[in-house]
């Protein structure tokens, strides 16, 4: 994405522009080394990298601003995507993630305090644990992510769900077996009949009406199914479905652009954390090497708003993807 | 209906023939959009013709050497101010109620209205009459040749005129006089848009989307249709004509003939005819020249390479691999095209007919 | 301007403050044009200035390619017949596509490196800081970097033009866009960083009008471009992110099928026209407004008459900027957008005519009573009043719901959206650039030739959309390849005013380069304005000023005297004291 490259050098450049110690100007009678040439003070210096990044923000909030208006317009118009898609997100993950942000924001507000105060190792640390927490969250992503990868839920043509759904049934359904071998007396009649033309239909491809577990079944039916489902004992292997990703509602035509509008959300979002930790990185460098201090810490003070601003777009992600009800 | 603002106005629109400015108004909108059009124009002129005397005036007025001082610096004028904000402000709520009250009439089509589906694709135009399921193409090849034909001299206007009335039998929108008409405009590949300049209506074309317009013709003849959403090489090859009957009865009449085929002709000739009429034509040439199809020139029985769900395959073409493309256009893609193909439903002999006309072609 | 307040305070500030401005020292040092002369010094230049300059190199290098895509473009269509696309491609096919090409890359390259660029990062970055008396811009790195990305969106450009070229038309609407086989991608990613660019020359622009202004200089004491850019760069800031992610969702649509836009994969092409007008209805203004303060500048110097109408016209900018974000759905009126949805966007769609008649009229009462110098700079900003009211007054009809239904996708359109696009946006720009073309290079240009150039571009101009207004109406559709032979006529008389028009601006490009080698040295103050820009020797300083300039009130104009020998106006009070 060429695009997010250039904002983070562009960004890069609005900063560390603050940061300039004003090289080539060749009348500096006693100014601060970091007042650049053309500012008549630092306040001035600072008041205009405020507003500056506040803007920035602005188009920041626009550029989601727009996703967020798709993901209304699709809401309003097929509700059922949400609903099913919804499920395949696991709310703890993203609770948790939520949790992970709030705290790195708490965190990044002290580095600025601290930065005010010019207590050097204090910034360090703060920004050091809010870098951690982002390391945190993509990592949680990371899981997330390839949950959905491993399940074929991919965004637009490469949306393979079908076929992987079908083939962890028969899987599952195989495993079931192996175990009712094992222990026959308790195991009940696993139902063949109804999973084994899926699995064969379903190996075809994608082009074919959806179909799954739910479409086969009654709503009463497959929840019995998974009472018994869970008597078993759960299977070490990541390929066995866990329940929460079962989903009730009968998958819909088009679902895959549940999953486009969940990969471009959190994945513009992603990015900028990614961004944003580098901005972390940046910043500790520049505390480092002693080019912030109680005068000048205006570096701190937009990096800060600008990982206020990521965390702030999570705190709607969260809701509209993960709690659909 | 007729506007009270300008009595001038009621000679341009009420006129029958083209003005300089509109074609031949020949629909029930076209005298409200007409009357609305040249109030804004006298509006516009008027304010032109006045901003323009202005500039004119104050140039050879005021015009001065380097270094002159003005006579004046005088930087306001409230009265003028309010003046020419009060006065645009009031015209354009007239132009905007104007335009909602036509506009308004053009969106609520009147519910005993006869209704035609007009289906685009890249790059033809079929009608359906729901009355008995005819299929009616737009034949803009036909139209084309014929424009070619008269430019560069091998149909004399008459012979040019016979060909068209002939075409039209079994072609073009057809539609009663005096009779509100539904068209009911829908895309199957790409954007278009359906537009009949005569009856000044315009409706687009979007996939996945019906979309509706109305009118009613007031005057029997024969009327350009065409398409002005850029939809890609085609777009300006893109249209056919509207006939308004002049009764009811010959426009039924018409529809009779129009849904049948002359099948005492041989097959390779009424073939001919559904690759004209079916819109064959736009993708498949004769000549050996390739459009966005591979040509039907020796096309039969050579060999052919394809890829099939993403598998490079090859096969002589026969009457099955002809039938299966017509049926299942994306199922084998001919390398080297790109795919474009829609779903033209033909019928048994319709494919029949295709098939022995491809055959003709030679080998 | 309220003239209790506003008047005598400002004559008094102006006289006051024009004496602290340094008396004329052009020969006292080197100008921001030879203080340094390697390569690396004007490619890695902060200078606000330099990068203008080579802004405005840039645009007029893309001016002349788009322009040679026009002239392709009316060539072919002053016959129905294949005319000069058999040159290039011998099946019909082929030749069709060629012909779509052509437009789509004149479309595109005159809207995203051209017009939209051209007044406020051409001209804003060079003038901007100089009205504002500052140094430099308040980010100049950011403002380098602009300018580089926007290098890199015109690479992409050309980039596309040697990769097969791109054939959607500039709007990239969809399915088609998704479906042809073109180079849309890279097109696509090209408009998208040029998206970027605009984005932070506008959040530039905004800190420096805010942060940078001089002691004494109110925001309504200012002139009135920088009303322009302001007002400008906040449409930049808040319509391009919304251009952005479209035209990612457009890239991934194509890569992935994501199904936001492709009704074969479960999306709506109705939505991506929603998005897409978002940002490109406020684009307009983003091409005109500036234009507008441009115009504001030139009409009121060279009447050396104050501006009539300040206020009213520094409000309209604001008015009509903040409408344009409403307003975009009136290019849908024929899309199957909701009848309501129309009546409403027809409705706000008057409302942006008001402040765009009110400007018409302060601008000619500001020439009533002057003293007009009709120099090729007038002229041009006379000729913009005419060609914009034209482009104005036939956008009413574009407004009425029911007119608009016939004429919508017409030549009506075309030649309605070249009046305001190419007939007052560029004219202004050409019209700013003569303006203070003497500022940015100290030398003077040919007004002999100046004047038959301006008028030969005029003539043109008229000559090639007067006749599309009138086969529009009678039902020509645009984009199209071959047409009826009804419409001969029109698109032949409109082919011969392209080629008068472009004879016009190839004659401005010869005397303007001449004027480098040996026009006549041009004096600080040439026209007679009284904005900062014109208390700074020509060319000015690498900081600009020599000293530190305070406000001045920018439209007090009948306190010089003319020099016919250096051709200079001077301020009676620093030539009293010089």
């Amino acid at each position: 994405m060429s695009g997010d490259a250039h904002q983070d050098n562009s960004e890069g450049a609005a900063e560390t522009h603050h940061g300039g110690h004003g090289e080539g100007h060749d009348h500096g009678h006693g100014h601060s080394p970091h007042l650049a040439h053309h500012f008549d003070s630092l306040d001035q210096q600072f008041e205009a990298g405020k507003l500056g990044m506040w803007l920035f923000l602005a188009t920041e909030v626009l550029l989601f601003g727009g996703l967020f208006v798709f993901y209304t317009v699709y809401k309003a118009n097929h509700p059922d995507l949400f609903e099913w898609g919804s499920q395949f997100l696991d709310k703890r993950w993203g609770a948790t993630n939520t949790m992970v942000l709030l705290f790195s924001s708490l965190t990044m507000a002290m580095a600025v305090r601290e930065a005010q105060l010019g207590r050097k190792n204090r910034i360090l640390f703060y920004l050091a644990v809010t870098f951690i927490c982002g390391l945190g969250f993509m990592g949680i992503k990371y899981l997330e992510y390839s949950k959905k990868f491993h399940e074929g839920l991919f965004p637009g043509n490469s949306f393979s769900y079908a076929t992987v759904d079908a083939a962890e049934q028969e899987r599952a359904r195989i495993e079931r077996e192996s175990l009712d071998s094992l222990i026959p007396p308790k195991a009940p009649e696993a139902n063949p009949k109804e999973i084994e033309p899926i699995a064969k239909t379903q190996a075809k491809g994608p082009a074919l009406p959806p179909t799954g577990l739910a479409v086969n079944m009654g709503k009463d039916e497959m929840k019995a199914k998974l009472k018994e489902e869970s008597k078993y004992p759960s299977n070490p292997d990541e390929l066995y479905i866990a329940p929460y990703h079962v989903p009730t509602v009968p998958r819909p035509e088009n679902a895959h652009v549940f999953f486009s509008i969940y990969f471009c959300l959190t994945g513009l979002h992603g990015i900028h954390v990614l961004i944003g930790m580098a901005v972390m990185v940046w910043l500790m460098w520049l505390v480092m090497k002693d080019k912030i201090g109680k005068e000048f810490f205006t570096p701190v003070d937009l990096g800060g708003l600008y990982w206020h601003l990521v965390d702030l777009i999570w705190i709607y992600l969260f809701p509209l993807l993960y709690l659909v009800e | 209906m007729m506007h009270f603002f300008n009595p001038l106005l009621s000679h341009w629109a009420t006129q029958t023939g083209p003005s300089f400015w509109l074609p031949a108004p020949v629909s029930n909108f076209a005298d409200t959009v007409d009357g609305d059009f040249y109030f804004v124009y006298w509006v516009s002129i008027f304010f032109l013709v006045l901003i323009t005397a202005l500039l004119v005036i104050f140039m050879m007025k005021f015009k001065a050497p380097e270094g002159q001082k003005a006579t004046s610096q005088n930087d306001h004028n409230l009265i003028l101010e309010v003046a020419w904000t009060g006065i645009p402000v009031i015209l354009s709520f007239m132009m905007f109620w104007y335009g909602y009250k036509g506009y308004v009439a053009m969106a609520t089509a009147p519910s005993n209205a006869m209704t035609v589906t007009a289906e685009a694709s890249r790059w033809l135009w079929n009608f359906t009459y729901p009355t008995n399921g005819a299929v009616v193409p737009g034949a803009s090849e036909d139209f084309n040749e014929i424009r070619m034909g008269v430019r560069d001299g091998s149909l004399t206007p008459e012979a040019a005129a016979e060909r068209e009335a002939k075409v039209l039998e079994k072609a073009g929108l057809h539609v009663p006089v005096n009779t509100p008409v539904k068209i009911k405009v829908m895309a199957s590949d790409v954007l278009h848009s359906l537009f009949i300049p005569a009856f000044r209506v315009k409706k687009d074309c979007v996939p996945g989307r019906i979309g509706e317009l109305w009118f009613e013709a007031t005057e029997p003849g024969v009327y350009d249709l065409l398409c002005t959403e850029y939809c890609g090489q085609g777009h300006s090859l893109m249209h056919s004509k509207v006939v308004v009957h002049e009764s009811q009865e010959s426009f039924e009449k018409w529809l009779e003939v129009a849904a049948s085929y002359d099948e005492t002709l041989p097959f390779e000739q009424l073939g001919e005819i559904v690759w004209k009429r079916k819109g064959c034509v736009s993708c498949h040439s004769l000549d050996g020249s390739n459009k966005v199809g591979p040509t039907w020139q020796g096309a039969f029985g050579s060999l052919r390479q394809y890829t099939e769900n993403g598998v490079a395959g090859s096969t002589t073409v026969d009457e099955a691999y002809i039938e299966e493309s017509i049926r299942y256009p994306m199922k084998k893609i001919a390398d080297g095209y790109p795919g474009q193909m829609p779903v033209v439903k033909l019928t048994d002999k319709e494919i029949l007919w295709v098939t022995e006309f491809i055959k003709s072609l030679g080998k | 301007m309220n003239p209790n307040d506003q008047a005598p305070s400002g004559s008094e500030v102006s006289s006051q403050e024009t004496a602290k401005v340094a008396p004329e020292t052009t020969e006292s040092g080197p100008s921001y044009l030879t203080v340094t002369k390697t390569f690396a010094s004007w490619a890695l230049t902060l200078d606000h200035k330099r990068i203008g300059l080579m802004y405005l190199v840039g645009v007029l290098g893309m001016f002349f390619l788009g322009g040679v895509f026009a002239l392709l473009v009316r060539t072919e269509l002053f016959s129905p017949m294949p005319l000069i696309t058999p040159l290039f491609a011998a099946d019909p096919g082929a030749q069709a596509d060629l012909y779509n090409q052509w437009f789509t890359t004149h479309g595109a390259i005159m809207v995203f490196l051209v017009i939209i660029p051209g007044v406020p990062a051409a001209l804003g970055n060079f003038v901007l800081p100089l009205l504002l008396g500052a140094k430099d811009v308040a980010f100049p790195r950011l403002n380098l970097s602009s300018f580089y990305l926007w290098i890199c969106g015109a690479a992409f450009f050309i980039y596309v033009l040697f990769s097969g070229g791109v054939d959607t038309g500039w709007t990239f609407y969809t399915p088609y866009s998704t479906d042809t086989s073109t180079a849309v991608i890279p097109a696509v990613v090209g408009v998208f960083i040029l998206g970027f660019s605009s984005i932070f020359t506008g959040l530039n622009f905004i800190v420096t009008i805010h942060k940078m202004r001089p002691k004494g200089m109110t925001w309504f004491n200012m002139p009135l471009f920088l009303w322009g850019t302001y007002s400008t760069a906040v449409i930049q800031v808040l319509a391009t992110p919304v251009l952005g992610i479209t035209l990612l969702l457009l890239i991934l649509e194509r890569t992935l099928g994501i199904g936001i836009f492709d009704p074969q994969n479960g999306g709506d092409p109705v939505l991506y026209q929603h998005f897409f007008w978002f940002y490109s209805h406020p684009a307009v203004y983003i091409m005109i407004i500036p234009a507008m303060g441009v115009i504001s500048e030139i009409i009121s110097v060279h009447s050396h008459k104050r501006i009539f109408g300040y206020r009213y016209i520094g409000y309209s900018s604001v008015a009509i900027a903040i409408f344009s974000f409403i307003v975009w759905g009136h290019h849908m009126f024929t899309s199957g957008q909701s009848t309501v949805m129309n009546i409403i966007f027809s409705g706000i769609t008057f409302s942006v005519g008001i402040p765009s008649a009110i400007k018409v009229f302060n601008w000619i009462a500001t020439m009533y009573k002057g003293s007009l110098t009709l120099n090729t700079t007038m002229l041009y900003g006379i000729a913009f009043i005419f060609l914009f009211t034209i482009g104005g007054l036939t956008g009413l009809f574009l407004g009425v719901l029911s007119i608009d239904t016939h004429l919508h996708d017409t030549y009506f359109v075309v030649a309605h959206f070249h009046y305001v696009m190419m007939g007052s946006a560029l004219i202004a720009f050409i019209g700013g650039l003569h303006h203070w073309w003497p500022k940015m290079t100290g030398k003077m240009f040919s007004e002999f030739w100046g004047k038959i150039a301006c008028t030969l571009v005029f003539i043109g101009f008229n000559l090639t959309f007067i006749p599309q207004f009138v086969m529009g109406s009678l039902g020509m559709p645009r984009r199209y390849y071959t047409y009826q032979d009804k419409f001969e006529i029109y698109h032949q008389l409109s082919t011969v005013g392209a080629y008068v028009m472009a004879v016009g601006f190839f004659m401005t490009a010869f005397y303007l380069l001449q004027s480098l080698a040996s026009g006549k040295k041009a004096p600080s103050n040439p026209w007679g304005g009284n904005s900062l820009e014109w208390h700074t020797p020509s060319p000015p300083p690498l900081e600009n000023f020599h000293g530190v300039p305070s406000a001045t009130d920018p439209y007090e104009l009948d306190h010089f005297d003319y020099d016919p020998v250096t051709g200079n106006y001077s301020s009676r009070t620093t030539a009293g004291s010089a």
